[in-house]
């Protein structure tokens, strides 16, 4: 073997060092981002006490490891191994179930914990008193329990996750809450279990955490007929679920999060839904309240199809959208919650049974001023 | 910096391979020189200053014993050497633990202890205060002479493949080769890069993979574990222990024989030794080395009969031990092997045969680890105790990964041990190769590492949420 040989395996070695320069910051190669949620540190500048206390060092290691041009392929290529040797699914509290599924573990909703009896009834109090102030002005509030799939799909949750039954304990105390007070509320969750095979589309797909487009599409549908009787204004629609070749990413939320080099074994395609509106509510202005569970509705725009284009999604109770998706800034005319809130005529306050100890996420004590 | 980051490999080695091949041969010390002290002020930018001090001061004193005439003379500035540089070690590593300890005395008879300091431990000091001592002794015992310049100097002590990990290289062992011009050969410049990136998969692949299950059990349920969950941790951290300080030097020895060095060898399959005292030359080389040249030898090694022999190789084990760390487990942990390693002299050899011997050495090996582990003697006293109390009762479910790489480890561990593989070590034609399939292959093996390794280092760790959470 000639030195040279040796010369150029060296230089490839040596490439490898220097090749993420490529990537960034030249941008001669380009490589698609790392999807998920996740927190990229800003760069710290330079100062002698921050060098010599060594935050500088710490803070540009991790700058470093973020914005290093080979990030997104390495970490596909770690995922990918990690996946296929190891069953490791690298999304945060995300494990492999059975079959195929993804599930996410909730810390809290297999661990037995549950509300404590003067929070819960408090919490009641508050949505008694919210609903019949609204009640007065003839305004109506519905309380929406979106499905979980680690209890609608609970035969597929990986064997290494223990638990003791009944599960989700939050879910089910805050439901019989509900139930002890009479107050009226949708639980698809209890829906989706008796019906999970009645249709050709599944409530959720093995590769995501929420329902699937086509499944929300006919809680939607229902949700609109309660609504319907409550406010009077007959909505209708016109639902078609059809198959296709293009798959709606939400639908696999977890697997797009799971930044894997080969997509997961699936179909090709995928269930979705077309709503659209025979009779509507455009005169109605709506303020829907909940987590992730309401993109399915919110991204394929069916409720811009059927209300007053004022109406409003607050995610978490924090970030504020119309319906048409715009970002606006939460209560944009400055006045209090109470007087703000009360331009809307349908309050929609969605909880997913995974996130019930979570409540409506502060609304309600919002409003309240506690 | 470490080694196993990703500044070092993606930024750091890039920029200082650039500057070194392109210096000219006569000043690529100073390159070298000037990477170690960026490489070294990254980690610890104030320590730099105690080093530059220390090592200018040291320099002074050896030029000062090669330069006196009287042997009095010399041994003046050689205590005042040992002082400087023991004293330093003593400072920043060991004072905390005398005061500690002197507390908890104070205490028995109701005295109020002194305040103990809270001091920081420069990185590496340990493996550079011991390499100053073999500069000054070598050069006080008249067997090597000084280094012609200060620059020389510095990059022998700071000289970064080695700062913090060791090996130990004493300096008759590389004083030339920093004097010397060194040209490196294509052949070494590709050997030292796959046996870095080797090192660094043992370290990234193995060791992390390891560690990151042994303190999961060590945080899961030290009171219910059971025993087999007890052997696992102890031997998985056997494992990581060895893969983590082998990679470490394996990356060292790389990077050395890529800038033209040749750093001695500080591993050599420990664990298919056939007894404690085999275990030790082939375990941390460098230290025993330096134990038995500068400390075993000294004290009258084996010249004064059994019973002093048995002593000083006690005496040299304990201050192994205590040199690793400033614990009561180190000091414990050193005992331990040096109690093994009297035994075998006085009557344990004949019963070490073959696999009787390798079982003796990884149960000794191995429970030596627990103390070494665990900085709380309550923590080692309860593994050891449930790896004896033979009771099943729990459980904790492992994965699959940690697994499959604990496995691993065992096999590479003892790898050495079949004939084929310690004739080609022994040739040195492990990672080297004759004709051109093997050379791709181990090549091609060596690509692959790489980039599992960096994958390893950015992506563990790394889950991000499904979506954006309040």
């Amino acid at each position: 073997m000639k030195g040279r040989t040796y010369n150029i395996l060296f230089f490839v070695l040596a490439i490898l060092l220097v090749l993420h320069f490529l990537f960034y910051p030249l941008s001669i190669i380009k490589d698609s981002p790392l999807n998920g949620s996740f927190h990229v540190p800003e760069k710290q500048n330079f100062t002698i006490p921050d060098y010599l206390s060594k935050r500088y060092q710490d803070s540009m290691e991790v700058f470093l490891k973020y914005n290093f041009g080979l990030f997104p392929g390495l970490t596909r290529v770690h995922n990918q191994v990690e996946y296929s040797f190891f069953d490791e699914i690298h999304v945060y509290d995300v494990h492999k179930g059975k079959d195929g599924y993804l599930h996410r573990y909730v810390p809290g909703y297999f661990e037995g914990k549950q509300f404590d009896n003067y929070s819960l009834n408090h919490y009641l109090d508050l949505l008694n008193r919210f609903a019949d102030s609204l009640k007065a002005s003839g305004k109506v509030v519905v309380w929406v329990i979106a499905p979980d799939k680690s209890l609608v799909y609970k035969e597929t949750l990986p064997s290494e996750i223990t638990y003791k039954e009944p599960i989700n304990l939050y879910y089910e105390s805050f439901k019989n809450g509900l139930r002890s007070r009479k107050s009226s509320f949708i639980d698809f969750n209890e829906l989706a279990i008796k019906e999970k095979d009645k249709y050709p589309f599944p409530v959720c797909n093995k590769g995501g955490i929420h329902w699937t487009q086509a499944y929300s599409a006919r809680c939607y549908d229902s949700l609109c007929k309660y609504i319907s009787q409550l406010v009077g204004t007959e909505i209708e629609h016109k639902i078609n679920y059809y198959m296709t070749g293009t798959v709606w990413g939400p639908d696999y939320d977890i697997e797009n999060v799971a930044n894997l080099l080969i997509p997961l074994e699936r179909d090709d395609s995928c269930y979705l839904a077309d709503v659209s509106a025979v009779k509507t509510a455009k005169n109605k202005k709506i303020l829907l309240v909940g987590d992730s569970f309401c993109h399915a509705w919110m991204w394929n725009k069916f409720f811009e199809k059927d209300f007053h284009p004022g109406s409003e999604f607050w995610y978490y109770n924090r970030d504020a959208s119309l319906l048409d998706n715009k970002t606006i800034a939460r209560n944009s005319e400055n006045k209090t919650i109470r007087e703000y809130i009360s331009k809307f005529d349908v309050f929609v306050i969605t909880y997913s049974a995974a996130n019930a100890n979570m409540l409506d996420y502060g609304f309600l004590k919002d409003v309240f001023g506690e | 910096m470490l080694f196993s980051s990703i500044t070092f490999l993606f930024y750091f080695l890039p920029a200082f391979l650039l500057l070194y091949y392109l210096t000219p041969v006569k000043f690529r010390n100073y390159s070298l020189l000037f990477s170690s002290i960026v490489f070294y002020s990254w980690g610890g930018p104030l320590f730099i200053f105690v080093i530059l001090c220390t090592t200018a001061i040291d320099y002074i004193l050896v030029k000062q014993i090669e330069k006196a005439d009287k042997k009095a003379r010399k041994k003046q500035f050689l205590y005042l050497s040992l002082v400087l540089n023991l004293g330093i070690l003593f400072s920043f590593k060991y004072l905390q633990f005398f005061i500690e300890n002197l507390n908890a005395l104070l205490g028995w008879v109701d005295i109020t202890g002194v305040s103990v300091p809270d001091i920081v431990l420069p990185i590496g000091i340990s493996f550079f205060t011991f390499e100053s001592l073999t500069y000054v002794i070598d050069v006080y015992r008249g067997e090597q002479r000084t280094l012609s310049s200060f620059g020389n100097y510095l990059t022998y002590i700071l000289m970064f493949p080695k700062l913090i990990a060791g090996p130990i290289i004493p300096y008759n062992k590389i004083g030339s080769q920093i004097e010397a011009e060194r040209k490196v050969l294509a052949t070494d410049r590709l050997k030292g890069f796959m046996r870095f990136i080797f090192g660094l998969s043992k370290k990234v692949l193995i060791a992390n993979i390891l560690g990151e299950t042994v303190d999961q059990i060590y945080k899961y349920d030290l009171v219910n574990m059971n025993t087999s969950l007890a052997w696992i941790v102890s031997i998985a951290y056997t494992m990581q222990l060895y893969f983590d300080f082998s990679g470490y030097s394996d990356m060292a020895i790389g990077l050395g024989q890529m800038l033209g060095f040749r750093i001695p060898e500080n591993f050599n399959f420990p664990y298919i030794s056939r007894s404690i005292t085999e275990f030790w030359k082939r375990w941390h080389i460098s230290l025993g080395n330096w134990m038995r040249n500068y400390l075993y030898i000294p004290l009258g090694g084996n010249r004064a009969g059994k019973y002093s022999t048995y002593i000083n190789l006690w005496i040299v084990f304990l201050i192994s031990g205590f040199w690793h760390g400033a614990g009561w487990n180190y000091i414990i942990w050193g005992a331990f092997h040096g109690f093994f390693l009297v035994m075998e002299r006085l009557f344990l050899h004949k019963y070490l045969k073959n696999g009787v011997g390798l079982l003796y050495v990884f149960f000794v090996a191995n429970i030596g680890w627990v103390f070494f582990k665990n900085e709380d003697l309550n923590t080692a006293f309860q593994i050891l105790q449930h790896m004896f109390s033979f009771q099943f009762t729990n459980s904790f479910s492992l994965e699959p990964r940690f697994v499959f790489v604990l496995l691993l480890a065992l096999i590479f561990a003892f790898m050495g041990a079949l004939k084929p593989v310690e004739e080609q070590i022994q040739n040195e034609d492990l990672l080297f190769f004759k004709n051109g399939f093997r050379l791709a292959t181990v090549y091609a093996i060596c690509v692959v590492c790489f980039l599992l390794s960096a994958s390893y280092l950015l992506a563990e760790g790394f889950n991000p949420f499904i979506y954006f959470r309040f």
